[in-house]
């Protein structure tokens, strides 16, 4: 008995109840219920938001290095690259990779709402386009809408770009709300027969806490912007107040804070299942590592003790520690992935150059947090925040996960391209990625060091030119990232192609040796996943069924 | 078709009719969380604001309650349609969600005129901003609730809800419930609490 065999043709009277159902609308990319197809929409969105708001943060810094820009040009850009760069990338990412790969980890044939899916990525894909229209269409009433202010040129109420930007807020959140849900519903209900919740794979059962996370989180986020729209709207400026600004600032970060590390919990999940597959070995213990997925989930709602400046929390001793705890457990799972690797058994991947970029950046993140403690590098040299603060987003938040999903991008494209990815312009890739991260932060990081502002549109000051040179170090940074992604869409384009060409029965179906369910179908696997639905009899299907070949 | 596959024993199976009901929790989940976070604005905003209510405050207690009789009604024919469906009646569970429907429709309807009664604008404070994000909300969960009411009763017409799985007549039931219980938790909120 091997691991694989000829897929049959299907026979007359076999069980079809669990196949996908025939369709009742015609098959589009607007009403497909394949999941798979949906997941790879996510993945190329993801990419297009990031692109554009790699280059928006381009423009910025490289503005920074001369005359810079007005406050209100700054505002505009400054809304389009944070809110596109924080919504519109490294949760669509992640979403894709759990919609193509969740219902295949657990032995499903679809999700359990496949439709939803479809109309949550095209509500998700219509909001993104609406925020980026929002900076065509002016000015917004306030920074980013953190600090919603009235402006004189908006007479009795918002200004267009508001409007659109709510609106976009409103139908992202809640989109991706439905998606969560859906996810959600899967991992409970359609789990292969033996399947159970300790069976799951890390990934899947990353994904299943995070999705109920969004659905504690999306809704007080949506429920606010609703309040914004009509206070902003309106011209009411219950907000513009302090006890107005404030309640709105409880209500953003609720959703904000958490959502920073919201896109860690797939990230740790993708990255243990990753370093298990290719050390080929089990992990010392499943239920430990999802406990310490399932932990960083809850200590990330900790990090709202943080309030609305957590820049400043790391001065206040009951946000620091809450803040500081959920290096707790993403560190003891990194020590998990050291104790399961054994150099004589590593089969050596692309993807584990990612994880250890990953790690690197989650160090380098940490060492600085370590002499963040100062009111120097906390309030900036105008007191409102320092430029270190946005070296630490750049690396943390958005650095380290980026590397995270690519490294599951690369370790799962067998299944999401029917071919594994170029390697070669994988490791250049990554190269630029980590360059550009590290140069990125570091420019930032310095420039705070030296007492520059965060959030600035033109430096001024005895020490401007030397910011201003901090500024440039941190413009070669964003052009190499954007040079890594870049090269990614070229990557992901020629395996797509190549893919085509290749007769399907000479792709492997499970080119690691994995012991997940994923790896048991074809590469791609066909549009009902699985001939068969299998009975799972262990939390490594494969490796079970292999022992029990072998006697 | 030679495309490698699994060779693990099967374990095929019917789907799972209690799906939907899990999706309909999960919606309930996301819905009483948004509420309660507009409760939570109405009181943090009321907290820090003098002079709460507007002067110009109209409110009607005749159409209050009639929302409240409406949802009350909505609520009961929704249970007889559990009923309908358990005791293999498919008229009387058709009849009920239909009436659960319609209630729910007369009461965005009347909830509708209730606004434009009102003489709010929210650009009237915090009272006002408030008060027009929780009708918007309690809109949004009613008309949530006409569809899964709705996809309930096209479910029981066409057989696919009977004795032997009433799972989803339970669920709009419940749902329905859960829809009244947000009007009456906004109008304690707004019209006892103030």
């Amino acid at each position: 008995m091997t691991l694989t065999e000829t897929r049959p043709a299907p026979a007359a009277g076999e069980p079809t109840e669990e196949l996908v159902p025939a369709a009742v609308l015609p098959e589009s990319p607007f009403t497909t219920s394949d999941h798979k197809r949906i997941g790879r929409y996510y993945i190329a969105a993801a990419l297009l938001f990031v692109l554009v708001s790699t280059v928006v943060a381009v423009v910025l810094e490289i503005s920074l290095t001369g005359t810079g820009t007005s406050t209100l040009e700054y505002d505009r850009l400054f809304s389009l690259h944070s809110t596109s760069a924080a919504l519109l990338f490294l949760p669509l990412l992640f979403l894709g990779l759990a919609t193509y790969l969740v219902p295949l980890q657990v032995g499903a044939r679809r999700l359990a709402f496949p439709r939803l899916q479809a109309l949550a990525f095209w509500g998700t894909l219509f909001g993104g386009a609406l925020l980026q229209l929002s900076y065509l269409f002016g000015k917004p009433n306030g920074w980013g809408i953190a600090y919603p202010t009235a402006l004189p040129f908006a007479k009795g109420g918002a200004s267009r770009a508001t409007d659109l930007w709510v609106a976009s807020m409103v139908l992202i959140t809640v989109c991706m709300a439905l998606a969560a849900a859906n996810l959600l519903v899967t991992v409970l209900k359609l789990r292969a027969p033996g399947m159970t919740m300790a069976r799951v794979p890390v990934f899947t059962w990353s994904v299943f806490a995070v999705s109920a996370g969004v659905l504690l989180t999306a809704p007080v986020f949506a429920g606010g912007l609703l309040v914004l729209y009509l206070d902003q709207h309106f011209g009411a400026g219950v907000f513009n107040n302090a006890n107005g600004g404030l309640v709105w600032q409880r209500m953003l970060w609720l959703y904000g804070r958490p959502d920073v590390y919201l896109v860690a919990v797939p990230a740790l999940g993708a990255l243990t299942d990753i370093v298990a597959t290719h050390a080929r070995r089990a992990l010392p213990s499943l239920v430990a590592a999802k406990g310490l997925v399932f932990a960083t989930l809850v200590l990330a709602f900790g990090v709202l003790a943080a309030d609305r400046t957590v820049e400043h929390a790391v001065l206040q001793p009951t946000p620091t520690v809450l803040t500081a705890l959920i290096a707790v457990p993403i560190g003891l799972l990194v020590l998990m992935w050291l104790g399961t690797i054994r150099p004589s058994s590593l089969h050596l991947h692309i993807s584990l150059a990612y994880v250890f970029g990953f790690v690197a950046l989650l160090v380098a993140g940490g060492v600085n947090a370590v002499i963040a403690p100062s009111q120097h590098l906390q309030g900036g040299a105008n007191g409102a925040g320092s430029a270190w603060t946005v070296g630490q987003v750049h690396a943390v938040m958005f650095g380290a996960p980026t590397l995270a999903a690519f490294a599951a991008i690369y370790h799962w494209a067998p299944k999401i391209y029917g071919m594994a990815l170029n390697a070669l312009l994988g490791a250049l890739q990554f190269l630029c990625l980590l360059a550009g991260f590290v140069t990125m932060a570091a420019g930032q990081w310095i420039a705070g060091y030296d007492g520059a502002p965060w959030h600035v549109g033109s430096y001024t000051g005895p020490d401007a030119s030397n910011w201003a040179n901090y500024a440039k170090v941190s413009s070669a940074g964003g052009l190499l990232v954007a040079l890594g992604l870049l090269l990614f869409c070229g990557n992901a384009a020629i395996s797509w192609a190549r893919a085509r060409t290749v007769p399907q029965p000479s792709r492997p179906a499970n080119p690691y040796g994995g012991t997940t369910l994923e790896w048991g179908t074809s590469s791609p696997p066909p549009e009902d996943n699985f001939d068969a639905i299998p009975e799972v009899r262990s939390a490594a299907p494969l490796a079970h069924l292999a022992e029990e070949a072998a006697g | 078709m030679t495309a490698p596959q699994l060779a693990l024993p099967s374990g095929e199976r019917r789907p799972d009719p209690t799906i939907t009901v899990y999706g309909a929790i999960a919606l309930a989940v996301s819905l009483v969380v948004l509420l309660g976070t507009l409760a939570a604005v109405y009181v943090a905003l009321r907290a820090g604001t003098h002079g709460w209510l507007p002067k110009a405050l109209n409110r009607d207690e005749y159409f209050d309650n009639t929302l409240a009789v409406t949802a009350f009604l909505s609520v009961v024919a929704g249970w007889w349609g559990v009923y309908g469906v358990v005791k293999g009646s498919r008229s009387q569970a058709v009849t009920a969600l239909s009436i659960v429907v319609l209630m729910d429709a007369a009461f965005l309807n009347l909830l509708t005129y209730v606004v434009r009664q009102s003489h709010l604008s929210p650009r009237q404070g915090g009272y006002a901003l408030v008060w027009y994000a929780l009708v918007v909300a309690i809109g949004a969960v009613f008309a949530t609730g006409i569809g899964v009411a709705g996809i309930t009763l096209a479910r029981v017409a066409g057989g696919l809800v009977s004795t032997a799985d009433p799972s989803l007549a339970w669920c709009a039931a419940w749902y329905g419930t859960f829809v009244a219980v947000a009007w009456f938790v906004m109008y304690y909120l707004v019209h006892v609490v103030q």
